[in-house]
């Protein structure tokens, strides 16, 4: 099966597609109402009881919608910041983009410019990951250096959370206090179409600038210098993969706070199956982190402990052993 | 206008003067070595031809200027081997050969029966075609030296620019590298070297440049070049030289007072 898949990366598209869909079925059908399939699929449709229609058109359909994009979000933007820093460890949330851009939504909500425009949170947090891309550029884009990027990355995570706790310190009331714990720690609760029209736009606009990004990354695998000998314009490569991610990302972070690792782990799965060539990762990294996040989501609503799971916690969770991982295993190449 | 083409060139880098007024050219089929001491400006003078670095003078390559050649097509024309060249990620050396043929695809187009062909052709021209599947990060230094040859030779170019492609390889694999090297230019292909064993130099290139404080010393023949005279001022040594009857060979014998 492997072999196979190792051969056609559509065959695995396929499979990641298909189990996307399955993982969408399985979040409608799960919650504090469970449905059987007939259920969700005629109650998406409308034709069920007036209940079920609005649990699963108002409340479960913009949180599957959500789940999927941002998952496959923090998948792509993980693949494409892999390839174009050359880096296995690059993610949003390992980086830091997350986190600013989570500083960037908190930032909106203390200054009470959130309660204004509803655009206020996502071009915040949009602002936030760019400030925090751009950042990472500077300091990281000139070697690949495992070691440079975590240094980078902890530099610019510690400030955003950094500002967030001061924020947080000076909250102006519990309501805000708990809205800015909410985007530290990630969650789908409570999303609805509205988020979705609002941060959807940017999220399709950040995936646009990086289409076709895949052929100079790959170049990128032979280093700057020959990449650009192989005719890539690196400055609007460079350009299109941080102005896509802090775009994407940050719409991302407005509307479920900062999910972390779900770029790390992704790519890193979807490479035991076709190999590691920077452009054939980037369409299954996408399908698989929408998979997981979908699945993580599912996981949130489960009966666990005390309290609510919160989603960012779960990725977290099976992100933060698998980094450490990675870095076991790329240590040799460390400087 | 065919040829690629070096007149006037200068580079400046951090306020020294890298290269000064150099000139001299490269015809198809032609191999040139590009010699001189360390910081002469060999590299430098590579990476100007290249268009990797912004230079004064003029750089054309069968008659269009390196500087206004669309990014792609200039790629076509022109390839580059880059100095104890890096692969960052563990790809099949297939697929690192494969990576030549970006030049030629746009962003969405996917590899043609004609790239195909290429890239088995250059790697059956270095040798490597038989461990195509394996990782190029398990490779040994000669193999991993081969493959990405055969990357540069699968892009097609009518020049083929090398930085010290035998450093750091054992006398077969460097010897290997020139033989190929030299089957390129005898299809046509216009190549410059440069690289750091006179001897080498003396055996495998048509035309020789010498280098020495970013001007030309020397440029010609490897044997109006390579003179006890310009070997003293270039590099500061003597060389014992001898002829087996069908080359030269130079050895660094004694470093020269100053």
């Amino acid at each position: 099966m492997i072999k196979i898949l190792q051969k056609n990366s559509w065959m695995l598209n396929s499979v990641l597609l298909f189990a996307l869909l399955v993982s969408g079925l399985l979040s409608g059908m799960f919650g504090q109402v469970t449905l059987s399939v007939s259920e969700f699929v005629s109650a998406s449709l409308g034709a069920s009881s007036e209940g079920y229609n609005l649990i699963v058109q108002e409340l479960r359909m913009p949180r599957i919608l959500l789940g999927m994009m941002a998952g496959a979000t923090l998948g792509y933007t993980g693949a494409a910041l892999q390839g174009l820093l050359r880096n296995p460890l690059a993610d949003p949330g390992v980086v830091g983009v997350s986190s600013s851009a989570g500083l960037g939504a908190v930032t909106a909500i203390y200054l009470g410019v959130a309660a204004q425009s509803t655009f206020a949170v996502p071009l915040f947090a949009m602002t936030g990951a760019l400030v925090a891309t751009l950042i990472l550029m500077v300091l990281a884009a000139r070697d690949s250096s495992v070691l440079t990027l975590i240094l980078a990355g902890m530099g610019i995570s510690s400030l955003a959370t950094a500002g967030v706790s001061l924020m947080m310190n000076f909250a102006p009331n519990p309501m805000s206090l708990q809205d800015m714990v909410m985007w530290m720690l990630g969650s789908l609760e409570n999303r609805t179409y509205e988020d979705l029209m609002l941060a959807g736009p940017f999220i399709i606009l950040g995936w646009v600038m990086m289409i076709g990004v895949g052929q100079g990354l790959n170049a990128l695998s032979l280093g700057s210098d020959a990449a650009y000998t192989l005719g890539v314009d690196l400055k609007k490569l460079r350009w299109r993969v941080v102005i896509g991610t802090a775009l994407s990302v940050g719409a991302t972070v407005s509307v479920c706070g900062a999910v972390g690792f779900v770029g790390l782990v992704v790519p890193h799965f979807v490479r035991a199956f076709i190999g590691s060539e920077p452009k054939r990762l980037l369409l299954p990294s996408a399908l698989m982190g929408g998979l997981l996040l979908t699945l993580a989501d599912i996981l949130t609503r489960l009966p666990i402990g005390h309290g609510q799971l919160r989603l960012g916690v779960v990725t977290a969770v099976i992100g933060a052993p698998m980094f450490i991982y990675i870095i076991f295993k790329t240590r040799e190449s460390m400087r | 206008m065919s040829g690629l083409k070096l007149e006037h060139v200068a580079v400046k880098l951090g306020g020294n003067q890298i290269l000064d007024d150099v000139s001299f050219d490269v015809k198809a089929g032609e191999m040139v070595g590009l010699i001189g001491p360390n910081g002469a400006g060999k590299s430098t003078a590579l990476r100007a031809m290249l268009g990797l670095i912004s230079a004064g003078g003029d750089i054309t390559v069968d008659g269009s200027q390196i500087s206004d050649m669309d990014a792609k097509e200039r790629a076509r024309k022109i390839a580059y081997v880059p100095q104890g060249a890096p692969v960052h990620w563990p790809l099949t050396a297939e697929r690192t050969v494969a990576l030549g043929r970006i030049p030629h695809l746009t962003p969405w187009q996917e590899m043609t029966v004609a790239d195909h062909t290429a890239v088995e052709q250059a790697m059956h021209q270095t040798d490597c075609w038989d461990f195509k599947d394996r990782l190029v990060t398990t490779l040994s230094g000669g193999e991993r030296a081969r493959v990405l040859l055969a990357r540069t030779i699968a892009v097609g170019a009518n020049y083929m620019l090398a930085d010290e492609p035998t450093a750091s390889l054992d006398p077969e694999h460097q010897l290997q590298v020139m033989d190929v090297l030299r089957s390129e230019a005898k299809r046509g292909v216009g190549v410059v070297i440069v690289m750091h064993d006179l001897s080498l130099a003396m055996r495998s290139c048509d035309k020789l440049v010498l280098l020495h404080k970013g001007r030309i010393l020397a440029a010609g023949t490897p044997k109006d070049v390579l003179t006890d005279e310009h070997v003293a001022t270039a590099f500061n040594v003597r060389m014992a030289k001898w002829n087996d009857g069908t080359s030269d060979y130079l050895v660094p014998h004694a470093v020269l007072g100053g």
